[in-house]
């Protein structure tokens, strides 16, 4: 179990508490609204409030006032990002000398478009340049994201409603993301880290689909337990077939596409 | 008199890589510049710009001038157009690719030519990055970018890859006074190893540790420097 130390009494901002909205302007610009509820955060009222929208390389900074004084974001344009950019963002109260006094990070927004309430996404989707590959995944970042080749017309569509793609690549998706959880990193405790932690929150989902009170497996990497893991995996990935019908939506698709 | 800045299509990339192969195989053929203006493998870019077969001195120059010339497109049509930066790759193949002492071209991995779009072999290209750390930055971070294009340091791999410090303007700033030397141009003596006391890697991890309490971000490099434990006092006594 990976144990974290927070020495210097730093808080952490709850996601709940944290409303990023996120949409495309007029002129092809990706902006954001944003707001934070700062009910239960014990905070010095001089703080300052940072916004910090990123993606990989790219950061871009707001000052938004004080906890005593917040000015939060309305309309304001992520310069340099393209409308279907995959953007996260991270809110830092900062005292007078630098010193963090709260955080809260791994911040996804909500897509105006495509509105879906307070749930959290567990799985990115960005469009770029993949050769022949039609997707892939990519685990090495700080949240899973689903690789799309934006040369293939419709990617977004055809990720999204496409029954042929919906049932052969998302069983698949699944299971190498806890194959990477469980197996790659040892990682069997969904109670680690909390909500910013993918691992854990892909943990929980697991846990949901599989339900009867199924046990996860248990740590290690002697044969046996690894045997137990690809077990658990597969059970999984048959649950997650079997809630989402992906064997009678396929074979539909394919009668469809027949007549 | 300059050349109309163009972009490589997919052929031009599968021919520049063919020869990057080749080349890896023995051959001495010369550079296919002729690619860089066949209409079959290359188009114009948009814009009107020119660009010309310069000799830079250091990244530092290649950086200015990239961002010179740059700087009137948006970033959309710039970070991700590998067309653009695999034609400037081979438009200055002469620099990033140059001949050995035995008169041979040995090139590194393609990522270093051709832009790889993937965030960890992105920085490899050896013109994107520099062009990046000066746009980033607004100033040539000496650290990065000393030397010329086709060689990198330790501290532009290290410092590179890792999006939480290249974003970073305090933290690179501060490893720019700790670690580069301003009269002699280039890093100090003796920090050409990253590893021990107050060395590049115990600037990372001090420094991710650091990031924990503090908003680096609203630092100054100087700021950052006197945050540092007294294992950095070496580097730290001629700032």
């Amino acid at each position: 179990m990976i144990r974290r130390f927070n020495y210097t009494g730093r808080k952490k901002i709850p996601r709940s508490q944290i409303s990023i909205a996120l949409y495309e302007t007029e002129g092809n610009k990706l902006a954001f609204d944003a707001s934070i509820d700062f009910k239960g955060l014990i905070l010095s009222q001089d703080g300052n409030i940072y916004i910090e929208a990123y993606r990989r390389a790219y950061l871009q900074r707001f000052k938004c006032g004080t906890v005593k004084d917040p000015k939060f974001p309305k309309n304001y344009v992520l310069e340099g990002l393209g409308p279907d950019s995959l953007v996260r963002f991270r809110i830092k109260i900062v005292d007078k000398k630098g010193r963090l006094l709260a955080v809260g990070d791994r911040i996804s927004p909500r897509r105006l478009e495509e509105e879906s309430g307070n749930k959290l996404c567990l799985l990115h989707a960005d469009f770029l340049d993949l050769g022949q590959l039609i997707w892939r995944l990519d685990l090495d970042g700080d949240w899973p994201i689903l690789q799309l080749n934006h040369k293939l017309e419709n990617i977004r569509e055809i990720a999204r409603s496409e029954p042929s793609f919906l049932t052969l690549v998302y069983p698949e998706i699944v299971r190498q993301i806890l194959y990477r959880i469980i197996v790659t990193e040892d990682h069997t405790d969904p109670e680690t880290d909390g909500e910013d932690d993918w691992m854990s929150a892909w943990l929980k989902f697991a846990l949901l689909l599989i339900g009867g009170g199924k046990q996860l497996p248990p740590s290690g990497e002697s044969e046996p337990i690894l045997q137990e893991k690809l077990k658990w995996i597969d059970d999984v990935v048959d649950a997650f077939c079997s809630s989402n019908q992906i064997l009678d939506k396929f074979a539909k698709s394919l009668k469809i596409r027949e007549s | 008199m300059g050349t109309p800045l163009h972009l490589l299509n997919e052929k031009g990339i599968a021919k520049f890589k063919e020869y990057l192969q080749e080349l890896r195989e023995g051959s001495t053929r010369e550079p296919p510049y002729e690619l860089l203006t066949d209409p079959w493998y290359s188009s114009k870019m948009p814009g009107g710009i020119e660009v010309e077969k310069i000799i830079f001195q250091s990244k530092k120059e290649a950086a200015k001038y990239f961002f010179e010339k740059l700087h009137f497109f948006p970033h959309s049509q710039i970070d991700r157009n590998v067309g653009l930066w695999s034609w400037f790759s081979l438009y200055y193949f002469e620099q990033v690719c140059p001949k050995n002492n035995i008169g041979r071209r040995i090139p590194g991995h393609n990522s270093r030519y051709i832009l790889d779009l993937d965030y960890r072999r992105y920085y490899r290209h050896l013109l994107i990055g520099p062009y990046y750390v000066y746009r980033l930055h607004g100033w040539p971070v000496s650290i990065l970018l000393y030397g010329p294009l086709h060689k990198t340091s330790k501290y532009y791999e290290e410092l590179l890859s890792r999006q939480e410090f290249i974003t970073n303007k305090g933290v690179i700033e501060a490893a720019n006074k700790l670690y580069f030397d301003n009269a002699g141009g280039k890093q100090k003596r003796g920090s050409s190893t990253i590893k021990g006391p107050g060395a590049l890697l115990r600037f990372i991890d001090v420094i991710k540790q650091l990031d924990l309490t503090y908003d680096l971000y609203s630092m100054t490099g100087e700021e950052i420097v006197a945050l540092l434990p007294p294992e950095f006092d070496e580097w730290r006594k001629d700032v």
